[in-house]
């Protein structure tokens, strides 16, 4: 296996085990990106030089055998809407352009703390909203990998780094991870700080993690999870081992949304769910069909209500200098949010929590709800996909996680979409890694 | 009132206040935006919320 194709943890316990340099594995990767970037266009900034000092450091630090963390010398990248200190942060818009923040936010700090190494900052859609970023999707260069994390999932994919850090408002981060063959997950909304992430929402904005296994997305889950006194949404609730946790796997209770989800995916997506599901249930897992709630039916309203408003109230006085430097659909969005009344506003918070109190029955009974992960694979084109299969679980912050389950006809990656309780990771990775075990890992794309 | 009169209500106000704030050009460009967005606020203002409700800032319960 070529160096740039090896995931986070199995870098990091070769780098541990010194079966492995840091210096290595960032120029194998740097070689990656040099081969392939000009045309996925995942990255809006390699930081070259400031990784390769890093990676000698780490390397000279290892070869002492001291180690700074569990990630000691395994690059990563993260979406170019979280602050890096002393690295341009451009959010995707010219209304940013030139910034450079004097912190880092407070997941890249953490995993810098791990050991981690800062590669560059991907693509994002305009400050994570529907204004496509170049990228390309690994699969299909004629396709979106989806967005706004469309770099980060573009970068992961196409072996230029084992783990990007994204972010999800409607379906930011699962859907493209699920467009490019990815394990995508979106925590329960305060799991991961985001403190130095470009705001959209303050109520639906989640960091998020792609990685190419589930073990992987348990480890770095693991390391930026927890309170953060800087982010006031920032919860308190310990942090469980989550690595420990997926090996206590088990066949877990699958309660199956066929109702909205299968109703709305493709006869394909539907059948190659369906088929997985199946798997599933003769490997042993219990499944049923589950019913959504009254309230469901309100739900993408309030939660394009809750975001256009608070999109427009976090980009109000920079929007009052600077329209013209918008593109379309932010500018649409600020615009029309300005206009959207309080008493709308206050209502759509009201149906969010109705939704996640009537969802508890449900998450009580099953271990994880299933749905396919997005209505159809990846389109071709710029615009980046549909994210309504994201959105409930983004508006109530319940967690979810993408697992690869099969390719199209047209050869683009498909998954299966898990959710569970609030602040139940751990379970619900158990239950994602018992279904890569099923199902199998998600195969590469051909570049 | 019913859903689809009230979208149509909240669409000719998001028209005459997009053009008021933002000019007419605005209303043409942000045509199906608008029709969008009427259609959410209709939804959520006819939906039967429980009176008890409150509203939810935050996912975790108080301490």
């Amino acid at each position: 296996m070529s160096l740039h194709e090896r995931g986070l943890a199995e870098a990091a316990r070769a780098i541990r085990a010194k079966e492995l340099s840091p210096v290595d594995l960032v120029e194998a990767v740097l070689a990656r990106i040099d081969t392939l970037d000009a045309r996925v266009q995942a990255w809006a900034l390699v930081d070259r030089e400031g990784a390769r000092a890093a990676a000698r450091q780490a390397a000279d630090e290892a070869t002492r055998g001291v180690l700074r963390g569990p990630l000691h010398g395994v690059p990563f990248g993260a979406k170019d809407i979280f602050y890096s200190a002393g690295l341009r942060t451009e959010g995707g818009s010219k209304v940013m352009a030139g910034f450079v923040p004097a912190y880092d936010a407070t997941a890249v700090a953490r995993l810098r703390s791990a050991g981690a190494i800062l590669l560059g900052k991907c693509h994002t859609t305009e400050f994570a909203t529907y204004d496509p970023a170049p990228t390309r999707n690994p699969w299909n260069l004629a396709c979106t990998p989806g967005g706004s994390s469309s770099g980060s999932a573009a970068a992961v994919a196409a072996r230029m780094v084992p783990l990007a850090l994204g972010s999800q408002t409607i379906g930011s981060n699962v859907r493209p991870a699920s467009y490019c063959g990815l394990v995508g997950l979106k925590p329960t909304f305060g799991r991961i700080s985001a403190r130095g992430v470009m705001a959209l929402s303050y109520t639906q904005d989640h960091v998020g993690l792609m990685t190419r296994s589930v073990e992987d997305v348990a480890l770095g889950l693991g390391l930026v999870a927890g309170h953060d006194p800087d982010d006031p949404s920032s919860s308190r609730a310990p942090v469980p081992d989550y690595l420990a946790a997926i090996t206590r796997r088990r066949a877990p209770r699958i309660g199956l949304l066929r109702e909205f989800f299968f109703e709305r995916a493709t006869a394909e997506v539907a059948r190659i769910t369906s088929e997985s599901v199946d798997r599933l249930a003769r490997a042993g897992a219990m499944v049923e069909e589950a019913k959504l709630p009254g309230s469901f039916r309100a739900v993408h309203a309030a939660a394009n209500l809750i975001v256009r408003s608070d999109t427009a109230g976090i980009h109000a006085e920079r929007f009052a200098k600077h329209a013209d430097l918008y593109r379309p659909a932010i500018r649409g969005m600020i615009e029309t949010g300005m206009l959207v009344p309080g008493e709308l506003y206050v209502r759509s918070l009201r149906v969010r929590r109705q939704f996640r109190r009537e969802m508890l029955p449900l998450l009580e009974r099953y271990d994880v709800l299933l749905t396919p992960t997005t209505p159809a694979p990846a389109p071709e084109g710029m615009a980046t996909g549909d994210p309504q299969f994201q959105v409930p679980w983004s508006l109530s912050g319940l967690p979810s996680i993408t697992v690869p389950c099969g390719l199209s006809a047209s050869g683009l990656p498909l998954g299966l979409q898990l959710v569970s309780g609030m602040f139940t990771e751990a379970p619900l990775l158990a239950a994602a890694a018992w279904c890569e075990d099923v199902l199998g890992p998600g195969p590469a794309p051909k570049l | 009132m019913d859903r689809e009169r009230l979208r149509e209500e909240y669409a000719a106000g998001l028209r005459a206040e997009v053009g008021r704030r933002f000019g007419p050009a605005r209303v043409e460009a942000l045509r199906q935006t608008i029709e969008d967005t009427a259609g959410w606020m209709a939804e959520v203002a006819t939906f039967p919320v429980d009176p008890d409700e409150h509203p939810a800032f935050y996912a975790e319960p108080a301490p």
